[in-house]
C-alpha cells in the first residue's frame, strides 16, 4: 500500500495538481501514501470534494493532505472472471458480452487484462493498451471444473500489484469456492496490504459472498450482487464509470512509527456520506 | 471377466431370475431362520404397489434343510459361488453404472438417493443401486467365516475406493463397511476421506444449497466433519501406525482445525516415511502452508519451494511462493513465481497439477484392487 510516488501513476495525478507539486515531490522522492477513495450518498458518488473535505488518520494521528484528485488518472483494469462450469452455455456468452463492454468502455491509455479461473487460475491477457487482444482472449474462454475463487482472486491481486499503477480488479463468480488451496483470510489479508482496489461482482443466487464482500471491502471497494440472471455487463459498466469518481488522497505519514500495519480512518465533511477506503496500509520499516 | 461369469450372463432370464431368488431365499432365511414364506416381486419394473407377487410357502423339511445350508455357509465362509454373485453385481455397477441405476425401477420418497455434484451444485440424481445393494446384502448376513472376512473386507476396500475415485461418497455403504470391520485400518481411512471431503467447499456449498430443500444431504457441518475425519484417521493410525497416507491426511485436518503445530508433526512425520512422491508432494505443499499459519514464512517457503521441486505440474505452490515472496519484498521471485503459477492450464490428458485431484488421491488404487478381487474369484480362492 505504501507508494513510491514516482512513475506515470504519479505524474498522471500531479498533472491535475499543477506544475510546483510536481517538482516537489520528484526532487524529494517522498515516500507517501495513496488511497483511493469512494464518497457516496444515497448510493451516488458525491462529486466536488476538495483536500480541506477529507480527514486522514493513520494510527490515530491526524495527517495532512498532499492531494486530492478525481480519478481520471489511466486506469489499469483486470477482468478476473469464472469460468467454472456453473458458468457454461448462455452466462458464459452474457460474460463475455459484458466484459467487451467494459473494455469498449476504457480509454486509450487506460490498460486492460484478463484472469479466468476454474480449478485453475490462468493469466490470458497481461496489462496492455491492446485491447483487442484481450478481446480475443475474452472469446476464446470456455467454461468447466470447479471454481477456485480464492486462489484466483490472489493471483489476480498480485498481478494487479505488480506496478504500483492505479489498478483495479474486477472479479466475477457465480458461486462460491469449491476448489481453492489458499485460506480466503490469508488472500483477504493480501488484497488488503496491495495498492489494487477490488470490485466482487455475484451472480443472482449466489448464497455465500462472504469472502468476495471481504475482499472488495478490504481493499475500499465494493461487492456488486447482480439482482438479474445473466446481465453483468450493466454492473461492468456502473463499475468502470464509480472508479473514475473516486478520489486519490495521498499524504506524508508524519507523527506515526515507520514499519508494521498503519491503521487508516477517512473521512468527509459531508453528513450522511458514506467513504470507501481501505482499511490499512503496510509500512516498509525503513 | 472368468468363464462360469461369462456362462452366468448367458442364462436365460427365468433361469437367472431363479438363481437370484434361491439367493434371495437365503438371505431371508440368514435374517430369521423361522422364516416359512418367500415373496417373489414378479419380473415387471411397474409401481411395485400395484403387481401381484408369488408367494413360496417352505416346507418344515425344506426350512431345515435352508437353516443347515445357512449355517454351513457362515461356518466356512462365503462359498465361491456367492462371491462370483457379489463380483458380478460389482461389475454391474462398476462397468455398467446406467443399468446398475436402472434396475432399481421406480423409488419411494423415502428410498435413498445419490446425489451428483458438480461445482457445488446438484448435477442429478439417481436411485441407489439394486446391484451394489444385493452384494452388501449377502455379505452382511452372511459373513462370520475367517476366510469371508478377508474377502469381505477386500470387496469393502476396493469398493470405496471406487466410489471415491469419482468422489461419490454412498454412507450407507460406508457404514455397513465400518460395522462389518471396525478396525481395518485400510476402511478407517476411507472414512476419513469421506469426512474431510464433505468438510471442504465442494460438498458444504452443496449442502448449503440445499438446507431448504425437503432432501437430506448425509453432510454435517464442516467442524463436525473434520473432527470426524480426524477420529477416523487417528483409528486407522492406531491399527496401522504405518500408515503414511493416513499420517499425511491427519496432519493436513489438523492444521484445518487450526492446529497447525499438531499438523507439522504429523505432516513431517508422513514426508519422512514416505518414498511416494505424490505423498511427499502433498505433506510439502500442507507443511508449507501450516508453517505460514505459524507465522514461520521463511520455513514455510522452503516447505513449498520442496513442494514446486516436486513435480513440473505444480502450480499451487507457486502461487504460495509469489505471496511470500511479496510479503517478503523479493519482487523478483515474486514474478518468477507468479509466472509459472499462472500459466495456461494444461489441455485435456496432460498432467494437472495434483491437488486438483487431491480429494480422490486415496482412490487410485482401486483399479487394481477390483481386478485383484476378481483374480481372487476366478482362481478359487474361498471355499467351494
Amino acid at each position: 500500500m505504501i507508494a513510491r510516488l514516482a512513475g506515470a501513476v504519479l505524474m498522471a495525478g500531479l498533472a491535475t495538481a499543477g506544475p510546483s507539486a510536481r517538482q516537489a515531490t520528484f526532487s524529494a522522492r517522498v515516500e507517501g501514501v495513496r488511497i483511493d477513495v469512494l464518497v457516496t450518498d444515497g448510493g451516488r458518488p458525491v462529486p466536488g470534494l476538495g483536500p480541506a473535505d477529507f480527514e486522514v488518520r493513520d494510527n490515530g494521528v491526524l495527517q495532512t493532505i498532499d492531494l486530492v484528485s478525481l480519478g481520471d488518472v489511466p486506469l489499469g483494469v483486470m477482468l478476473a472472471l469464472d469460468a467454472s462450469r456453473s458458468v457454461n452455455g448462455e452466462q458464459l456468452r452474457n460474460l463475455r458480452a459484458a466484459g467487451r463492454l467494459l473494455l469498449d468502455g476504457l480509454r486509450a491509455d487506460d490498460r486492460a487484462s484478463l484472469l479466468t479461473f476454474d480449478l485453475a487460475v490462468a493469466l490470458r491477457a497481461p496489462f496492455t493498451s491492446a485491447f483487442a487482444d484481450v478481446a480475443r482472449a475474452l472469446d476464446e474462454t470456455t467454461a468447466s471444473g470447479d471454481t477456485a475463487l480464492v486462489d484466483a482472486a490472489l493471483g489476480a491481486v498480485l498481478v494487479a500489484d505488480r506496478d504500483g499503477g492505479r489498478n483495479v480488479v474486477v472479479i466475477f463468480s457465480d458461486g462460491t469456492d469449491t476448489a481453492s488451496f489458499m485460506p480466503a483470510d490469508r488472500v483477504v489479508q493480501t488484497a488488503e496490504r496491495s495498492r489494487v482496489l477490488v470490485y466482487g461482482v455475484a451472480a443472482p443466487g449466489v448464497d455465500d459472498t462472504g469472502f468476495l464482500r471481504a475482499l472488495a471491502a478490504g481493499t475500499g471497494g465494493r461487492l456488486v450482487e447482480l439482482e438479474r440472471a445473466g446481465d453483468p455487463g450493466a454492473a461492468f459498466r456502473d463499475i468502470l464509470e464509480e472508479v473514475r469518481r473516486r478520489y486519490l488522497v495521498t499524504f506524508t505519514p508524519t507523527g506515526v512509527a515507520r514499519g508494521g500495519w498503519h491503521r487508516l480512518d477517512v473521512r468527509v465533511n459531508r453528513r450522511g456520506a458514506r467513504v470507501h477506503a481501505r482499511s490499512g496500509y503496510v509500512s516498509a520499516s525503513q | 471377466m472368468d468363464g462360469p461369469l461369462i456362462g452366468l450372463a448367458r442364462l436365460p432370464g427365468d433361469e437367472l431370475r431363479a438363481l437370484w431368488t434361491s439367493i434371495q431365499i437365503l438371505l431371508q432365511v440368514a435374517d430369521n431362520p423361522w422364516v416359512t414364506r418367500f415373496r417373489v416381486p414378479r419380473a415387471t419394473r411397474a409401481d411395485p404397489r400395484f403387481r401381484r407377487d408369488t408367494i413360496i410357502v417352505f416346507t418344515p423339511d425344506q426350512q431345515r434343510r435352508l437353516q443347515s445350508l445357512v449355517e454351513r455357509v457362515r461356518r466356512r465362509g462365503i462359498p465361491l459361488f456367492l462371491q462370483r454373485a457379489i463380483v458380478a453385481h460389482t461389475d454391474v455397477v462398476v462397468l455398467a453404472p446406467d443399468v446398475a441405476a436402472a434396475a432399481y425401477g421406480t423409488s419411494y420418497a423415502s428410498d435413498p438417493i445419490r446425489m451428483r455434484v458438480g461445482d457445488g451444485q446438484m448435477d442429478g440424481a439417481e436411485s441407489v443401486s439394486l446391484h451394489g445393494e444385493r452384494a452388501r446384502a449377502v455379505l452382511t448376513r452372511l459373513d462370520d467365516g475367517p476366510d469371508a472376512t478377508a474377502f469381505g473386507r477386500d470387496w469393502y476396500r476396493a469398493t470405496l475406493a471406487f466410489q471415491q475415485q469419482f468422489e461419490s461418497f454412498d454412507s450407507p455403504h460406508l457404514r455397513a463397511a465400518l460395522q462389518a470391520f471396525p478396525d481395518d485400518p485400510g476402511i478407517r481411512f476411507m472414512s476419513g476421506c469421506q469426512h474431510e471431503a464433505l468438510a471442504g467447499p465442494l460438498f458444504q456449498a452443496f449442502a448449503r444449497s440445499y438446507r431448504h430443500s425437503g432432501l437430506r444431504p448425509d453432510i454435517d457441518s464442516s467442524s463436525r466433519e473434520l473432527a470426524a475425519a480426524e477420529r477416523e484417521f487417528r483409528r486407522a493410525l492406531a491399527a496401522d501406525p504405518a500408515h503414511t497416507e493416513a499420517r499425511l491426511h491427519l496432519g493436513r485436518v489438523l492444521s484445518l482445525r487450526g492446529r497447525h503445530q499438531e499438523g507439522a508433526a504429523e505432516l513431517e512425520a508422513a514426508y519422512t516415511d514416505t518414498r511416494d512422491a505424490l505423498l511427499q508432494y502433498f505433506a510439502a505443499l500442507f507443511l508449507g502452508d501450516a508453517h505460514e499459519a505459524l507465522g514461520r514464512l521463511a520455513v514455510a517457503r522452503s516447505w513449498y519451494e520442496r513442494a514446486a521441486r516436486a513435480t513440473a505440474d505444480a502450480r499451487i505452490p507457486h502461487l504460495a511462493l509469489a505471496r511470500l515472496a511479496r510479503e517478503l519484498g523479493d519482487d523478483r521471485a515474486a514474478e518468477a513465481s507468479l509466472e509459472r503459477a499462472l500459466a495456461r492450464p494444461p489441455v485435456e490428458g496432460q498432467p494437472v497439477e495434483p491437488w486438483w485431484a487431491y480429494r480422490h488421491t486415496q482412490a487410485r488404487g482401486a483399479a487394481a484392487q477390483l481386478d485383484a478381487l476378481r483374480l481372487r474369484v476366478v482362481q478359487g480362492g474361498g471355499p467351494p
